[in-house]
């Protein structure tokens, strides 16, 4: 009986693996052959709405002064725009350099947190009490927006369907080392192809977080984020879909980030995520398989990308499960059936991304000789398995337990002027 | 001033793909799958002989053991069988020791990238438990060789099948032509029955060498799974080789539909 359940478990996993290497095959195709569904940003309108950029930041004196200056250089009219970072309990000179920023420029307001929660959300709901415009455009601090960013992520909103947008990702260290070129091809391959192909499709493009934007008064009739959710971005996403709302994907609207340069770093990140993301999950499945604004298509998508993170925690108690056969003398009828399951597992989540996913993205972007590191993504992926699971479990106690998760931020490493 | 702007890269596309051309390469990829299943026992016969060759030359001795599967298609296979030490109680004692230490250790060496440490733990976990397996009860393990060598052959087979499956898939969609692609899988096959000679004569030399103990991290580690690490680096190479071709033919993209 338990060799019997033990081999049913490879096949689920193994039907699941599937079903995400199908998945994003589709995308692939879709995105590099399929039509393409243009963002707003064609869109002239002189009648911009009133912009409040919200900027979080906890100990971020290596890169506040160069965000705020990438966010002056924007060319949305200053009348309408307000720039809060938001100094969230920091001990560096985080504090000293908006202050300093805001003396030189009235349109930067900063709002300094040094009580109540600290994290992301808990930062964002103070900023929206005292933010003035009807939409928030929020970035994280090592972002470096390019000067159309701002206008062409509010303009999605004269679309009255559109409740949230969310820009590209685009890596600026992206030389410094292997995990950093590994990393540019990931969000390649999750930006270029599956964000936009699933903007494509007309199924559920998430709101990232960050180079994105929401309404403000949906924000605060939901009672804004929930401080007990690390992946507050998600959490929106959800919120907003299965209120009947969209979440529009521009493409076009890239934008800088810094990206982990040690494996560590990166690995906290993505636990962090992980944790959030899984929380999430248990959050909105229920509400998710009930909307009645939902597709049916809408549905499967929302349902796959919120299992998106317990596809390592699958993979990890399926190598598990092996083992355990293995060592009881029964992985002899199995396999085939295991080749199968490192197919799948490799092809489906060797990253956030397949193999071919990120190939085609980088053939989109014009990439050529870094396309040929693809193979290094298994170290990548080893990673992502470990992480996510204990991710995974936190997010488990955090549910069930009514544990409140503590934000670890993530470490920054710029070390010069952007050129 | 320009003669062109091309396209943004946000929107930017290929023509559909063309069905002539994907349905011809995956016949190609059903009539070679078809050829390693019909001449599957020459295939195999002439692998394990050069394995069985390899091993002969570095002073191993091994006997061809045909196994015959009567439920499956795959009627006789034929596997090598060697004597491969078999692990003293003192051996597996300090394996598991030393086992148990590289993964207490292993996430303090902090220069080490994380995603190394991550697989040396694995490693070191499964030799750990066959260590504890053979110092616990050396008599219940369920492997002997010839058993490793079933297995490898029969994960090694199933790899051969797939392959050609999952690179005709990825190919599918890329711009070249298909004589070309079909190449890319015709040479990932053969890479691979190359590759999976030597693993397999280095697996029994090892397991000679130094215990069967070794079998379940050797499997689970250096198996099914650096077979796409070969696969997936064959096909980054063939895609840079597109990639750069496409960036001297700007007129092959389209933009948005």
């Amino acid at each position: 009986m338990v060799v019997l359940i033990l081999k049913l478990y490879v096949v689920l996993v193994v039907l699941i693996m599937g079903i995400y290497a199908v998945r994003h095959y589709l995308f692939t195709v879709n995105r590099l052959t399929g039509d393409q569904r243009l963002f707003y940003h064609d869109i002239v309108d002189d009648e911009l709405p009133r912009v409040s950029v919200l900027i979080p930041m906890h100990n971020e004196e290596r890169v506040a002064r160069q965000s705020l200056e990438s966010l002056l250089r924007c060319d949305y009219p200053r009348e309408l725009l307000e720039i809060i970072p938001i100094d969230d309990h920091s001990d560096d000179g985080t504090g000293a350099i908006l202050d300093e920023m805001a003396a030189e420029h009235p349109v930067i307001r900063p709002l300094h947190r040094h009580e109540g929660l600290r994290g992301k959300p808990a930062a964002l709901n103070d900023a929206l009490l005292v933010a003035a415009g009807e939409i928030i455009i929020c970035f994280d601090a090592d972002y470096l927006p390019g000067q159309g960013c701002l206008r062409d992520l509010s303009i999605s909103f004269k679309d009255p369907e559109v409740g949230a947008v969310m820009g590209r990702v685009v890596p600026v260290n992206t030389r410094s080392n292997l995990l950093t070129r590994l990393l540019d091809l990931e969000r390649s391959g999750g930006y270029q192809v599956d964000q936009q192909a699933r903007h494509n499709l007309h199924l559920m493009p998430q709101y990232g977080g960050t180079v994105g934007g929401f309404r403000r008064d949906l924000a605060l009739s939901f009672g804004g984020f929930d401080p007990r959710v690390l992946a507050e971005d998600t959490d929106l996403t959800y919120r907003l879909y299965i209120g009947g709302w969209k979440v529009a994907y521009a493409n076009k609207v890239e934008c800088y980030e810094e990206v982990p340069e040690t494996w560590s770093v990166r690995s906290r990140q993505i636990r962090r995520w992980s944790r959030g993301h899984n929380y999430t999950m248990f959050k909105h499945i229920g509400a998710l398989l009930r909307s009645r604004f939902l597709s049916r298509a809408e549905k499967l998508d929302g349902l796959l990308l919120l299992h998106i993170y317990l596809l390592p925690v699958f993979l990890f108690t399926g190598i598990i499960d092996s083992v355990a056969l293995f060592f009881m003398g029964e992985m002899q009828i199995l396999d085939s059936l295991l080749v199968f399951l490192f197919v799948a597992t490799y092809s489906a989540f060797g990253n956030f991304a397949p193999f071919y996913q990120i190939a085609t993205a980088s053939l989109l972007d014009g990439v050529t000789h870094r396309i040929r590191l693809l193979p290094f993504l298994m170290f990548y992926f080893l990673l992502n398995i470990w992480t996510i699971t204990t991710g995974f479990f936190q997010a488990l106690t955090d549910r069930f337990m009514h544990r409140r998760a503590g934000w670890d931020k993530t470490s920054r490493f710029r070390r010069e002027e952007p050129a | 001033m320009k003669d062109h702007i091309y396209y943004h890269r946000a929107y930017k596309k290929l023509a559909r793909i063309q069905r002539r051309p994907a349905a011809l390469l995956f016949l190609l990829v059903v009539l070679l799958d078809g050829c390693i299943a019909y001449w599957h026992e020459p295939i195999l016969a002439r692998f394990v002989g050069v394995v069985a060759w390899i091993l002969d030359w570095c002073g191993i001795p091994v006997t061809v053991t045909t196994w015959t599967f009567l439920p499956t298609w795959v009627t006789r296979m034929p596997v090598l069988d060697a004597a491969g030490g078999f692990p003293s109680h003192r051996f597996a004692l300090t394996a598991f020791v030393v086992s148990v230490l590289i993964v207490a250790i292993m996430p303090r060496i902090r220069p080490l990238p994380k995603a190394i440490r991550v697989y040396v733990v694995f490693l070191a976990l499964l030799n750990s438990v066959s260590a504890a397996f053979f110092v616990v009860a050396p008599h219940l393990f369920p492997y002997d060789v010839l058993d490793f060598s079933l297995l490898y052959m029969g994960t090694q087979f199933g790899m051969w099948l797939l392959l050609p499956v999952v690179m005709g898939v990825a190919l599918a969609p890329l711009p070249a032509p298909t004589a070309e692609k079909f190449l890319v899988i015709v040479l990932t096959v053969c890479y691979a029955a190359l590759f999976g000679a030597v693993r397999y004569a280095s697996f029994l030399y090892l397991l000679d060498a130094t215990t069967v103990l070794h079998m379940a991290a050797m499997f689970f580690a250096l198996g099914p799974l650096i077979d796409f690490v070969y696969m997936v680096s064959i096909y980054a190479i063939y895609v840079n080789i597109v990639a750069l071709r496409l960036g001297d033919r700007p007129e092959i993209w389209r933009w948005s539909f």
